[in-house]
C-alpha cells in the first residue's frame, strides 16, 4: 500500500503544474479572491488556545480542501479535531462551505456570498469564525462530543484592493438547526499587504515580495435571543503569510483576547499547498 | 502490489496525456471583455525600469503560465496572449484586465498583487508575441528597439512652446477626425515641462466604444521612433514617462496615420530620424520614407479645406 501511495504521490507531484497560491494571510477573514478554477488547495492548520482562569489549553487541527469549480464559485471542505491537555482528543466534525462571487470584474468594493453547512459537536475549537456570545465550554471532550449541532452559516464578504493593501470585512450570521438559539452574529475585519511591491527577477524564497503581513479582528456580537456585551468574545490578531514556493504558503497568527470571555490568546499556524487537478502545464 | 502500483501510474499518465491533448486547442478570446477608456489610457509607471521586466517574467511563470502556458500561447483554459488582438491593446488595458479578472470566463482577479507587480506582468506580456518564419518578432509585436541615448538626448529638452504646438496639432487632428477611416483624439496629460506625457490616441472610426481596446496611443514627439506595439524607455527620462504605439486591428492604416502626423510635425528631423533609425519603423524603411514624403503631398492634396491646407503648410 505504501508503494502505491508513494508512486501516486510522485506522479502527481511530477505532473503538477506550477501555480502560485493566492493564499490569504488571514485565518478568519475572507477576501474576495477565490480559488483558481481547476485548482485544489490542501491546507492543514491548527488553533492553539490558552484560556484564562487556568483552564487547560487545547489544540484544534483541521484539514481544508479548497477547490475552484469556476471563476466565481469555490467550494471548501473542512475536517476538524481537537486535543486538550490532560483530556484526550477527538474528531469534532466537518464543514462544507461555498463562496460565490456575483460580480464579473473588480470593483471598489467586491462582494462575495458565503454559505456553509456545519456538522459539528460542542468540542469544536478551531474557531474559524466566532459568533454569538459566551465562552467556550470546558467540559470533558468526551461529553462535549456527544452534543451534536447542525448549523447553517452565511457571510457577506466585502473586500477591496486599495493600493497595495487588501481590506476585507465579513458580516457573519449563523443559525443552529439542531436547537433554537436564534440567529447568532459575528464579524471579522482584516487588512493586509505584501512586504515587497516589486518582484525581483531572480528566484527567491526569502525575499520581501513573498511575505504578506496584516492584522485581523474578529468576534461574536450576540444573537437575536440575547445581546450581552459582557459575554462577547473579541480578538485582534497580527498575521503573517509566507509564499515558500510557487505552490506552498505558510501563515501564522497570534490572536489576543480583548474581553473577559476571550481566551488569553490563540496561536494559529497553517500550511497550504495548491495543485492544479484540472489544468495544463 | 507492483501491478496495482503500475496500474495507478498508468491511469494517472493517461489522465495527464488526455489533459495535454485537450490543451492543444486554445480558448478563444472574450471579445466582449473590454477595458474602460479611462483604464486604457493609463501608462506604465515602470516603463523606465528595464530591470522590472525580469520580475514580470518570473511573475508570469508563477501566476499565469499554468493557464496561458510558459510561452503565453494559451490553452483550453486561457487564450493565446501572443495574438495581435491582445498585443495591440494598450498597457493600461492589459493592466486593467490583469487587475480586474473575468470571473465568468475563468480569469482570476489579480488585484491582490501590488500594482507594480501587475505592471511588471504587462511588461512581460509585451515580450510575448508572434514570431515570423525567421524567428523574429513581427511588427505587431513589441520590438523595443527605440532605445538610443543620442536620439533621446535630442528630445529631452522639449521647448516650452511644445505645448502650444501640440494644441495646433490637436486642431490639425480635426482634419483626421473628418477622415472616414479614423477618429483621432488628443490629450495633454501633463504640463509642457513634462511634455513627454503628451499623448495622441487613435482608434478606428465607426466602431463602438466597446472596441476602445483597439486604440493606438503614442507620445507626440517620440512615437514615430518606436516600432509598433513597442514600449520604449530611457533612464534619462523622468520616472513615469513612457510612450507606446499600438497597431489597431484595422492595420497598417493606423501606422500610416501616425507616420503622417509625425511627418507633418517634424519636417527635416523626421527624415534624419528615419535614416538613422530605419529599423524602428516598419520592415521596409525605404518604402516608409517614400511613404512619408508622398503622404505629405497626399495630405495637402486631399484637403478640401483651405485653412486646413495652410495649417499643414505651416506645421510642415
Amino acid at each position: 500500500m505504501f508503494a502505491i501511495r508513494l508512486v501516486a504521490l510522485v506522479v502527481c507531484v511530477t505532473f503538477a503544474v506550477p501555480a502560485l497560491a493566492q493564499e490569504r494571510a488571514y485565518f478568519v477573514t475572507y477576501d474576495h479572491y477565490l480559488e483558481e478554477p481547476g485548482n485544489l488547495e490542501i491546507a492543514v492548520a491548527t488553533t492553539t488556545g490558552v484560556p484564562k482562569s487556568n483552564r487547560a489549553s487545547y489544540t484544534a487541527p483541521w484539514l481544508e480542501l479548497e477547490y475552484g469549480f469556476t471563476g466565481w464559485w469555490t467550494g471548501e471542505l473542512y475536517l476538524e479535531g481537537v486535543t486538550t491537555r490532560g483530556d484526550g482528543n477527538g474528531f469534532t466534525g466537518w464543514r462544507f462551505e461555498n463562496r460565490f462571487r456575483p460580480l464579473k470584474s473588480e470593483h471598489r468594493i467586491n462582494p462575495v456570498l458565503y454559505v456553509e453547512y456545519e456538522s459539528l459537536n460542542e468540542a469544536s475549537r478551531i474557531q474559524k469564525e466566532i459568533v454569538g456570545a459566551g465562552g467556550l465550554p470546558f467540559e470533558p471532550i468526551d461529553e462535549l462530543r456527544e452534543e451534536h449541532a447542525h448549523e447553517l452559516e452565511a457571510k457577506l464578504i466585502l473586500s477591496s484592493a486599495a493600493g497595495v493593501w487588501n481590506v476585507a470585512e465579513n458580516i457573519i450570521v449563523e443559525r443552529n438547526l439542531s436547537e433554537d438559539e436564534g440567529v447568532e452574529w459575528g464579524y471579522s475585519v482584516g487588512a493586509s499587504r505584501p512586504l515587497g511591491t516589486i518582484a525581483s527577477g531572480r528566484e527567491c524564497h526569502v525575499c520581501r515580495e513573498n511575505f504578506i503581513i496584516g492584522v485581523e479582528a474578529y468576534g461574536g456580537l450576540g444573537s437575536t435571543e440575547a445581546f450581552d456585551r459582557q459575554n462577547q468574545r473579541h480578538y485582534v490578531a497580527p498575521v503573517i503569510g509566507w509564499h515558500i514556493t510557487g505552490r506552498s504558503t505558510f501563515k501564522a497568527s497570534t490572536a489576543f483576547g480583548l474581553t473577559e470571555r476571550s481566551d488569553r490568546y490563540l496561536l494559529r499556524f497553517g500550511f497550504a499547498y495548491e495543485l492544479p487537478v484540472r489544468g495544463v502545464r | 502490489m507492483i501491478a496495482r502500483a503500475a496500474a495507478i501510474t498508468l491511469v494517472l499518465l493517461i489522465n495527464h496525456l488526455t489533459l495535454e491533448a485537450q490543451t492543444s486547442s486554445t480558448r478563444p478570446h472574450d471579445s466582449t471583455w473590454v477595458a474602460p477608456a479611462g483604464a486604457t489610457a493609463k501608462s506604465n509607471p515602470l516603463a523606465t525600469r528595464a530591470d522590472a521586466a525580469a520580475g514580470g517574467r518570473k511573475l508570469f511563470a508563477q501566476r499565469c503560465a499554468s493557464c496561458h502556458r510558459d510561452d503565453g500561447r494559451g490553452s483550453e483554459k486561457a487564450p493565446d496572449l501572443t495574438q495581435p488582438d491582445v498585443q495591440m491593446q494598450s498597457d493600461g488595458a492589459l493592466f486593467w484586465k490583469i487587475s480586474s479578472g473575468n470571473t465568468r470566463r475563468g480569469m482570476p482577479t489579480f488585484s491582490f498583487l501590488p500594482e507594480p507587480q501587475r505592471w511588471q506582468l504587462v511588461m512581460h506580456l509585451r515580450e510575448l508575441g508572434p514570431i515570423d518564419a525567421r524567428g523574429r518578432k513581427t511588427a505587431a509585436n513589441n520590438q523595443c528597439t527605440a532605445h538610443n541615448s543620442q536620439h533621446f538626448a535630442l528630445r529631452r529638452g522639449w521647448p516650452p512652446e511644445a505645448h502650444s504646438r501640440f494644441k495646433r496639432q490637436r486642431r490639425a487632428g480635426l482634419h483626421w477626425r473628418a477622415r472616414p477611416a479614423f477618429a483621432l483624439r488628443a490629450s495633454a496629460r501633463q504640463q509642457h515641462s513634462r511634455a513627454t506625457m503628451n499623448t495622441l490616441v487613435a482608434r478606428p472610426a465607426g466602431l463602438e466604444p466597446a472596441t476602445a481596446g483597439l486604440e493606438a496611443q503614442w507620445h507626440v514627439s517620440e512615437a514615430p521612433f518606436v516600432s509598433a506595439g513597442c514600449q520604449a524607455t530611457h533612464a534619462s527620462y523622468p520616472r513615469g514617462s513612457s510612450w507606446q504605439i499600438q497597431r489597431p486591428e484595422a492595420s497598417r492604416q493606423s501606422i500610416r496615420l501616425l507616420y503622417e502626423g509625425f511627418c507633418r510635425r517634424r519636417r527635416g528631423r523626421t527624415e534624419a530620424g528615419m535614416s538613422r533609425f530605419p529599423e524602428l519603423f516598419l520592415p521596409k524603411s525605404d518604402e516608409r520614407l517614400d511613404s512619408c514624403r508622398s503622404t505629405r503631398r497626399d495630405v495637402r492634396g486631399e484637403s478640401s479645406d483651405g485653412s486646413e491646407e495652410r495649417e499643414h503648410g505651416h506645421v510642415c
